[in-house]
Order: structure tokens, then sequence, then C-alpha cells
């Protein structure tokens, strides 16, 4: 950030260059996971597991931060880092404000981390409030304690926040956390300790991780060489331990130990000589002349080491790489041709071969399982959890929220919904724009709720879940709903709607998503520009999406957005109308069945209508929806029932269901072919393109012109020359 | 039975260069005028048939040209936009260049051709009758297409070539797209 300060380490800071786009990625991440632990902590505080969490990515975020030398991140981070530290210790309690402070400490730190990711200098004093506020949780934790440590602990923490620390630190000081105290340590191990796969070098260096440590052994119990068995533990140890971790933390090193050992620890007086006679060097293993190290014996140590950097609060890592996104598409393509090619294969496989076959067949059961396997696992890398942008909302909310005087709850629920990952990352800006929209249009202030009845604080729900192809994300307000009769005279005086238009509440609704239209009475920063909605929409269409608004006044509003999974696989049922093949995906469907023409009944003028099980269905025909011409008039028809968004169930007349196949959706981007609402397309076994059919679009449209052309024509032609 | 008759990946690598070797593209490459200045920078165009006329498009913007293939009708799609295909593994629309250009709807025939240009960034077939030739022109030889509407920002055709006697018709085909879909091209 101030790179003018740091003149002297220019060098350095040009080689480390290269990796600042990798750690403004990780900081992103890591802003992100910090800020959902900081919300759980403030759901409910007591629990350990976010704190922790938080804790180890707050370090993270500072641990980058300084080695970049963004001294107005390190100072924010490390203020935010001991307030959360105080917490760990059991110092100072956790309560909803807390959190809050934190969270909004973490909203400047994203702030100053995105000014630092573009090169400029976040406003002056952009920080100054949120480090007050951490420091006054400072204040507030230290009186609970001795006056002696509070002075001590005020102290460092005040100079460094006006005294930015010196970033050439590879790491910024912890701050100090209690006054040390020095224990001696008596280790007795029993002589199964070695047996156990224990390792007492793995103490040694826990210990030492704490603070100042002399380790004397005592050799006593050795017997002669030749009696010597490598199995058994003859060592004991005299620790002593200087240290400002609580006694409890010490205690805790020696706990996998304790079934099989005596631990003795007791504090000296301050100014008890701390080395030991027959002192050996911490670094020495004590039991390595014995023991070569097995296999099990690392193994102790690779999750002692684990725990052991969980104690010290770094980040704990599941392991993960980061690869650039063609070479993941690459592999998705791929994966995508092997399910192409393994259609053709199946299509062209002689059925009674295979049959007769058993180990043909085992062989191919087989393979089609892994196939499938490996699909689910390519898909997953691409896929994200929509969880990502979730979390951007509650600052969105909050930040609206305080600015506009009204308070706001979010709620969250199917965060784990995997979406792909470009998906994910265009239906930030959307998103955020509903929720500001919810929150300014929708939630009422807080006295006007009460007279209505309804709790102060204003309630939104923001849901994910996938249905079929598709993944629907829902804003929900408890708001005012849509004032219908503004927005009708509003798109009246724009000249959206004719004077005098008869619409229906749902078409009214859907009216702001017009371009201009605004009935906010006063412009603010947050929304009332008329640009929003329409702007919303457009980039939901472009991610194949549709978005829909259902209101009730005085009750609330919903957006909701449906969108594809782009990319993934997707089971799929081949139908066939004409010469064309349409796949609808299995989730949709409830049943197929085929029936005589002369059980549909033809309502005159209005739909086609069959009965089944006393339920009058509407159908609709392929054919005529698509303007195919109609070859075979059999006198038989298939039928296909689907479900629809809203939980109504139509049916689709088609000339066959050809049966299940497996599907690699591809999106129809282009905005050519957005327009003709299909849910995508897919490569069928031939190398044909074949179209996803999106039943709710289906419903809505309607019927297409008759033929422009003959298709058929067209289509046999093709069959022709493809079969040539 | 999909051949890639040419695959032009590079297509411009250098501008007054003669074609790649004979055999690797089985259309042939002339020069253009003779007279033109030999300093002139040229700019090699793709040259195609549509009915009986003869139109080209800036071999930079031309990706492959294919063969016929089976095209995916998409109800609903534009009238221009006769379908979509299989492009090695992606799905790319196919423009009706006759009914873009106010004629007929394309009846398929196994002579015709598939131009896979990028227009905007990205790749949209442009289905043609036959592809003719690839020429090198100098800009100087670009004529202004007279226009008979008037005022239009948006046109389809960048200028005339005539070349040995015929008229080539230059398609601009970053205009072919924007109307065509009433979307921006970004």
């Amino acid at each position: 950030m101030s790179r003018s300060k740091t003149a002297p380490t220019g060098n350095r800071m040009s080689s480390l260059e290269p990796f600042k786009a990798t750690y403004f990625q990780e900081c992103e991440e890591l802003l992100v996971s910090l800020e959902a632990h900081l919300r759980e902590l403030g759901a409910a505080p007591s629990s350990r597991e976010p704190l922790d969490a938080a804790f180890r990515a707050i370090h993270s975020i500072k641990g980058g931060a300084a080695m970049f030398q963004f001294a107005r991140m390190v100072a924010l981070a490390d203020a935010l880092e001991t307030a959360l530290d105080r917490a760990r210790s059991g110092r100072v309690a956790i309560s909803r404000s807390m959190a809050g402070r934190l969270l909004s400490a973490t909203d400047i730190l994203s702030d100053l981390a995105e000014a630092a990711r573009s090169g400029s200098e976040a406003p002056d004093g952009h920080e100054t409030a949120a480090l007050a506020a951490l420091a006054a949780l400072d204040r507030r934790a230290t009186r609970t304690t001795k006056p002696a440590q509070a002075k001590r602990r005020v102290g460092p923490t005040t100079s460094k926040r006006t005294n930015v620390p010196s970033c050439t630190e590879p790491e910024v000081a912890r701050p100090v956390a209690a006054q040390p105290a020095t224990y001696r340590i008596r280790f007795e191990p029993g002589p199964e300790l070695l047996r156990r796969g224990l390792e007492p070098i793995a103490i040694v260096r826990n210990l030492k991780a704490l603070g100042k440590l002399a380790v004397s052994a005592d050799v006593s119990g050795l017997p002669a060489f030749a009696e010597l068995d490598t199995a058994i533990l003859y060592l004991r140890w005299t620790f002593h331990l200087t240290t400002s971790a609580p006694r409890a933390t010490v205690a805790a090193v020696f706990d996998f130990a304790a079934t099989s050992a005596t631990v003795e620890i007791v504090e000296l007086p301050v100014s008890a000589p701390t080395s030991a006679s027959a002192s050996v060097s911490a670094h020495s293993p004590p039991a390595s002349p014995f023991d070569p190290p097995t296999q099990a014996d690392r193994r102790t140590n690779d999750r002692e080491n684990v725990a052991d950097r969980r104690g010290k609060g770094s980040d704990r890592r599941v392991g993960s790489i980061r690869v650039e996104l063609p070479r993941v598409e690459r592999l998705v393509d791929l994966v995508g041709e092997i399910t192409i090619a393994q259609a053709m294969v199946l299509q062209h496989l002689d059925q009674t071969l295979v049959t007769q076959n058993p180990q043909l067949f085992r062989a191919l059961t087989g393979l089609l399982k892994l196939s499938r396997t490996l699909q689910d696992s390519v898909m997953a890398i691409r896929a994200q959890p929509i969880q990502t942008i979730f979390v951007r909302m509650h600052r969105v909310a909050r930040d609206s929220a305080e600015q506009l005087g009204r308070e706001i709850e979010l709620h969250t629920s199917g965060e784990t919904t995997q979406l792909d990952k470009t998906t994910v990352e265009q239906l930030a800006d959307p998103l955020m724009h509903i929720v500001r929209n919810a929150i300014f249009h929708g939630i009422e202030c807080p006295d006007v709720r009460l007279a209505a009845g309804k709790p102060a604080q204003g309630t939104i729900r923001l849901s994910a879940r996938q249905r079929g192809s598709r993944i629907i994300v829902e804003v929900a307000d408890d708001g005012a709903g849509i004032d219908r009769e503004a927005v009708l005279s509003r798109a009246i005086a724009m000249g959206i709607v004719p004077a005098g238009a008869a619409l229906d509440d749902a078409a009214i609704d859907n009216l702001i998503f017009s371009p201009g239209l605004s009935t906010a009475k006063t412009i603010s920063d947050i929304a009332g520009r008329g640009v929003g909605m329409d702007v919303v929409h457009q980039n939901i269409r472009k991610l194949g999406g549709h978005i829909q608004i259902r209101s009730s006044c005085g009750i609330g509003t919903t957006t909701i957005i449906s969108l594809p999974m782009t990319l993934a696989v997707l089971d799929a049922m081949k139908l066939t109308c004409g010469l064309e093949t349409y796949l609808l995906p299995i989730a949709h469907i409830l049943e197929c069945m085929v029936v005589r023409r002369s059980a549909i009944l033809n309502v005159p003028g209005s739909c086609k209508v069959i009965e089944v099980r006393g339920k009058q269905i509407q159908l609709i025909s392929l054919a005529q929806r698509f303007g195919l011409p109609d070859p075979q008039q059999s006198e038989r028809v298939a039928i296909v029932l689907a479900e629809i968004d809203d939980g109504s169930v139509i049916g689709l007349v088609v000339d066959e269901v050809c049966g299940h196949q497996q599907i690699i959706v591809k999106s129809l981007r282009d905005p050519a072919l957005a327009a003709a609402g299909f849910a995508g397309g897919t490569i069928l076994g031939d190398g044909n393109v074949a179209l996803i059919l999106d039943v709710n679009q289906l419903v809505r449209g309607a019927a297409m012109a008759a033929a422009r052309t003959p298709r058929s024509m067209r289509v046999t032609f093709n069959a022709e020359f493809n079969a040539a | 039975m999909i051949a890639v008759t040419s695959q032009v990946d590079q297509p411009d690598r250098a501008l007054v260069e003669p074609l790649p070797p004979a055999g690797t593209l089985p259309l042939t490459s002339t020069l253009g005028s003779a007279a033109a200045a030999a300093k002139e920078p040229r700019r090699k165009f793709v040259v195609f048939a549509l009915d009986a006329q003869h139109y080209c498009v800036d071999i930079m913007s031309v990706r492959e040209i294919r063969m016929a293939q089976t095209i995916t009708y998409i109800p609903g799609a534009p009238k221009h936009i006769c379908g979509v295909i299989n492009l090695r593994g992606s799905i790319v629309p196919v423009c009706d260049l006759r009914a873009r250009f106010g004629g007929r709807e394309t009846v398929l025939l196994p002579t015709q051709r598939i131009v896979i240009t990028m227009i905007g960034g990205r790749a949209i077939g442009l289905l043609v009758d036959d592809v003719l030739d690839i020429l090198a022109i100098p800009q100087i030889e670009i004529a202004p297409v007279p226009q008979a509407d008037g005022d239009n920002d948006r046109p389809l055709f960048r200028g005339l070539i005539s070349h040995n006697g015929t008229m080539l018709i230059l398609v601009e085909t970053e205009n072919l797209i924007d109307p065509l879909t009433n979307v921006p091209a970004n």
C-alpha cells in the first residue's frame, strides 16, 4: 500500500510481486470465512469452533499483509486478532454486540484489502472508528483482569496502533497474553509409551513452542547396553518452562500421554532459576538413540503437529492447490466428451451381445459407474457453494440497514447449494441489488412496522436450492410488498404501459423490471435511480436464468431467480417429436404414459386436457408449440407428466419417449438462443445437438407460429446426409 | 462424415504472403489486381457465394470453414438463426445469411458450407452456398457502398470490391449479430 514508506525494501517487494495476486485471492477467501465464522459466533457466542476458525483466518490475513507491507491492513488485522485472542483465552466473553463490532471491523478490513488490491489508498482514517471500537473492547476486557496485567497489555497494543508495526518483522509480534510464569514439569513416562506409538520429542517441541524451555533428562533408569530393549522408554525428563500461556495450555501438551505417564507441573516463584544442571538442548531428540522413528511414530508425530498448529492458531488446511481455470475447463470438456463417447458406444452396442456375455456386462457396468463418479468429481471442482456470495449479502444488508436506520435480520439457507463458479461470480451483483432493493423498498421503518403489528426488525430470507436442472435462489422480505398502484401509475406516466391497461397483479409486479422505473420518492446511493431491476433482469438472463417477483401487500415480496446449472451432468429422458429430439431432465418427470389420441380432450380455442386418475391435466403438444410438422398421425401418442416450479403438473405430448440418458448441459448463453427459452443444449451420441426443455418456459410461452419452412425436409435430408 | 475443409487458426501471419502451401487448403489463392501498388498493404478476404452473388468477409474474423452438417432447429429463435451445430463439443449458432440479407430461408444442401466466424467474441456459423476463394486485396480497392437508405450506423456491408470483372460485397460481420439478436453484442 504505502510503497513510498517502504522504499528500502523495494527489492523484496518486487520479488514478492508475483505472489500478490495469490495473496489477494486467498485474502478474499479468508475474509469470507472470517465473516461467516464471526456471524456464527454472534449467533452462538459460547461456541469454540467458529472462534478458533475466525482467529486462524485473521491470523493468516495479517501474516500475508505484513509480508506485502500493507501497514494499515496489518494494524487493523492485528487489533482484530488481539480481540479474538482475548476471547479465545477466555478473558473476554463474546457477546452479540462484540461480534457485531468485529464484523464491522472485518468490513473495513475488506475495504482496505480491496484498496490494496487495486493499488489505491483507502480514504484516510477509514479504519479509525473500527480501531477505536476494537480498542474499546480491549479496555473493557482488561478491566475484568488484574490491573497489573492490564497495564502491560494496553501499552503494546496502543503503541502498535499509533505506531504501525514494523513491517520487516516476518510475523508481527503476537500480543503478550499474560505475565510469564515459570513451571517445573516432571514427566515420567511409563515404559510402554513407545509401544503405544507416542513420541516424547513431540512434547518437547510443543513445550518449546509455548515459551522458553530448558530440558534435562534423567538417564538413571538406563540398563546396561546388552539388556537394552529398544521398545521400552527408560528416560524421564524435567522441563523448566517460562511461558505466558496459562497452566491449562501447558498441561494440555501432556494430554495424549496422560494415561501412560506421570506428569507433575509446579509453578515456580518468578525469581526461580530456570537453568537445570544437566540441561540438554531442546533440539536434541531424547528418544533418538534408542528409537529410530518407525512409521507409526511418524504418524503420531504428524497428528501431534496438527494439534500443535491448532494450538498455535495458524491455519488448519485440508490441503488444497490452486489450479488455473482453463485446466479445469479442459477437464470438464473431456469428461463431457467421454459422456458423449459412452452414449455412442452404448448406442451401437448389440444388446444381445451384452446380455449373453455376463463378463462384458459386468465390465460395462463397472465402466459406466466409474465414468459417472469421474463426472461427479470433475464437476465438483468447478462447482462452488453459493455461500461465498451469501456471506457478502450480510454485509450489504448491514450497511444498507444502518444507512437507512432500519433493523434487518438476514437469514440464509441452502448455502451449500453448488453452482458453477462463473455463475456464482456473476450472480453476486444482481443478488446484491435485490437485497438492497428489499431493504430500501420492502422493509418499512421500525415504527411503521410496529404500527402494522410486525416486529420492529425486518427479516430477509435468502435461500438456494436445486430443482431439477436448475438452481432456485430466493430473496424474501417481510416488508410492505409492492405498491402496485404506484408502480402502475409510474409505468403509465412513463409510457411503459398504455393508460387504462388492465394488468393482473403478477404483471404489475413484474413491471419493476422495466428500464428506468422507480417509485422511490428520494434517490440515494442505495436505490431509487430506477436503473436497478432491469439490469438485474438482464444479468440473470445472460446467465441463462429467469427472474420472477411475487408480492403480497403488507406481507412481503419474494424475488425468485432460477438459474441453470451450466456444465452439469444431468439425467434426462430423450423425447422425439417429429424428427427432432429433445431432452427433459428426469427431475421434472413424474410419469410417462402412452395414450390413444382419442383420450385427449380438445377444448376448442383453449387447450388440450387429459384426465389422469381423476385429475385434469393441461397438455402441451411439443409439435404445436415448436411449430414442427407432425407427420406421424399415429393413433397413440406419448405423454410425459412433468412438474413445474410452482408445483403444478403439465403433460407434454410427444411422439415417443426413447429412454434415459446422461447428458452434459451446455449453456446456450448466446443471447440469440437464450431468448428461445431452453434450459440448454447437449450433444448426443450421434454428434448432433439436442435441446434440453425447460418446462417452466413451455408453460409460459405461447404456441409458436406454424413452421416457417417445413422443418422435416431439412431434417430428413440431414438424416440421410449423416447416414451417408 | 463431418470434415473440416480448412482450418485457419492464425489466418494472417503475414498479409502480403501467399496462402499456405497448396494441398492444405482446397481453395485457390490469387492475388488482387496486379495493377495495385506492390507496397499497398493487402487484407485477405474469404469469398463465398450466396445464390448468384459473391460476398466476402475479412479473414481475420474467420476461424474455420466447415462442410454442411446437421443443424438443430431452435424453436423460437430469431428468423436468421437457423439453428445450432456441434463444433467440437461446443454449441455454436448458425446464421442463415440469406435470410439475414432479406432473402428466403435456406434449405440445407450437402454442398453448402458453414463459415465459423468470431463476432463480438463469440463463435457464429454463417451458412453460405459455397466458399470460393481467398483473396488479398489492397485497402484502396475497396469502394464504399452507395447508401440507398441514407444514414445507417450499423451497415451490414463495409464496401464493394471489383475483382476480375466480378463484384464482391464485403460483409461487416460485427454488424450481423446485433440487430439479429436485439441484444447488445457484448
